[in-house]
């Protein structure tokens, strides 16, 4: 363990661990409370378009990647309010279309080989020093946004006629919201992988529901949850020689069925359908 | 224009949605002090108009006045509006609390980016001595019976100190007794000076308590004193000669239920759960 701690790459892993475990756990809490889980994995497949342009255009794939996902979030945003069309059907729409755009761009790029795999599924070796100042800085937006708007996120969350009723700006909060979720799946991309980023943002702050009906303790959860999972299954990645987003993915999905098993909600919803 | 006596002015106020007409030629004045139930059946546009008066819909014709000015641009004067949505349109399995609801209804006044004062505690406190439900400050919303949450619904809308009370179908999914002393809270607040505008398919219980009802069917059928309401007319009007005929048995307030389910059900579950 400590030999393991002596490798730089693994300290960079491990640093980016505990920061996407952590954006991705508290921007998760309000995609699961918000029901838009499907917005996430949306947004996350979008950013394989980013990368793939971010390539083909010989600029950096990373902020390719931040300005396509902020774009397909917002236009989600968009089309769904304007189109008086489900945001889960603009999401059906934009998800399949920028995964294509991205197959389509790369496919143009004949005999340039880009470690894709690594994108699409996550890898500790990825990670190098910028990429690392890129998710520290992405992560402290992210979360200096929710810390400013922690009481209109939490009330468009829970209840967004209201919000724009006693004057919250509702709809500018949401899409605040849609763009924190870009920048999530963006930061985290590289370690976990764009096809299994949504799984580090939903299932932490899942698990973290079944155990508390209290909201600042759902995001300590959720938290915990999320560092927990991206650290262990870095350092099991490594073990193991696995693939790093899988591992997470599979060691928070682990803690979330511990969750459910324990779950006084599920207890308590039994109690409901058996009197 | 008696802007100044009249709290609520619809004037010829038609909503069209694209496929379909929610309200037609709607002209309804509210005097200050009133406590105003509209009621109609499912897709009558009840909840189009509350969201009329709150400028979350505009009209397609016509003119809507609150406190004398456009719904859309009454800038601070939202706070004199307090707003009781239906409670299905949120989840309740929510992780919240009692206080924070109440505490929400101030999120507007607080302002982006601060935290709530001294002064906003004390607000959210008082709404809820107001309504009842002091004691349930630390409960979780999920562990509110149906009577319960709605009153922490009130008691976020009373959080503002508003003039005017708006609320959608306030006791659904709530026993009788429980619909019963909310109405009565209700009336204690119209004497404490509110102006209550509640929307009800509930015609027998809000009907003892309202002391106007305005029917609607996507058109104004009829408004006046309750007591004018009762006729078998009225209901057929409104429900077909079916409902008016079984309006003449011992509980009429039954038959106007239109949520698909057995009246029985209406008492059971919500309220006594705990």
């Amino acid at each position: 363990m400590i030999d393991l701690l002596q490798y730089a790459f693994m300290q960079r892993a491990l640093i980016a661990g505990v920061v996407i475990g952590t954006v991705c756990a508290v921007v998760g809490v309000y995609v699961v409370l918000k029901g838009i889980s499907f917005i996430g994995a949306g947004i996350a497949h979008a950013s394989f378009g980013g990368v793939a342009l971010g390539f083909a255009l010989g600029i950096n794939p990373v902020l390719a990647a931040v300005v396509f996902c902020l774009f397909v979030a917002w236009a989600v945003g968009m089309v769904a309010r304007r189109g008086e069309m489900k945001e889960d059907t603009a999401v059906g729409v934009f998800f399949a279309a920028t995964m294509a755009l991205g197959i389509l761009v790369i496919g143009m790029m004949r005999g340039y080989q880009v470690d894709l795999f690594s994108y699409l599924f996550g890898s500790i070796l990825a990670v190098t020093r910028q990429d690392l100042w890129m998710s520290a800085t992405l992560g402290a937006v992210v979360l200096l946004t929710v810390a400013v708007l922690y009481k209109e996120l939490l009330f468009v969350t829970f209840d967004p006629e209201m919000a724009a009723v006693v004057g919250v700006p509702a709809s500018r909060v949401h899409f605040i919201l849609l763009g924190l979720i870009a920048l999530t799946v963006v930061l985290s991309m590289k370690v976990v992988g764009i096809v299994l980023v949504s799984a580090l943002i939903v299932t932490p702050a899942a698990a973290a529901y079944q155990l508390t009906e209290d909201f600042r303790t759902m995001m300590a959860l959720s938290v915990l949850t999320g560092i927990f999972s991206a650290t262990g299954g870095l350092l099991l990645s490594y073990w193991l020689n696995t693939g790093s987003g899988a591992t997470i993915v599979v060691l928070t999905t682990l803690v979330f069925l511990l969750a459910v098993a324990l779950s006084p909600r599920r207890r308590r919803s039994r109690a409901r359908t058996n009197p | 224009m008696q802007s100044d006596r009249h709290i609520i002015e619809l004037d010829h106020v038609t909503v069209r949605y694209p496929f379909h007409i929610a309200l037609e030629d709607i002209t309804l004045h509210v005097p200050a002090g009133r406590f105003l139930a509209i009621v109609g059946p499912n897709g009558a546009g009840k909840t189009t108009l509350l969201k009329t008066v709150l400028g979350m819909v505009r009209p397609t014709e016509g003119q809507v006045r609150v406190f004398g000015k456009c719904p859309w641009k009454l800038g601070e004067e939202r706070r004199r509006v307090g707003y009781v949505p239906q409670v299905m349109t949120v989840d309740l399995t929510f992780p919240v609390r009692a206080r924070e609801v109440v505490m929400m209804g101030r999120y507007g006044r607080i302002g982006l980016g601060r935290r709530p004062a001294a002064k906003d505690r004390e607000a959210a406190a008082r709404a809820m001595q107001r309504v009842g439900v002091a004691d349930l400050a630390q409960e979780p919303i999920a562990r509110l019976s149906g009577g319960q949450r709605q009153r922490v619904f009130v008691a976020r809308a009373l959080a503002n100190d508003p003039e005017l009370l708006l609320l959608d179908e306030p006791t659904t999914g709530v026993d009788i007794a429980t619909t019963e002393s909310f109405y009565e809270l209700l009336k204690r607040l119209q004497t404490d000076g509110m102006t209550i505008l509640t929307v009800s398919h509930d015609v027998g219980v809000v009907a003892r308590y309202a002391d106007w009802v305005a029917c609607i069917n996507q058109r104004m059928a009829l408004h006046g004193r309750p007591d004018e309401m009762k006729s078998g007319a009225v209901l057929a009007c409104m429900y077909g000669p079916e409902a008016a005929y079984l309006a003449h048995g011992p509980v009429p307030h039954l038959v106007v239920e239109e949520h698909g389910e057995p009246p029985h059900a209406l008492s059971a579950g919500e309220g006594t759960h705990d």
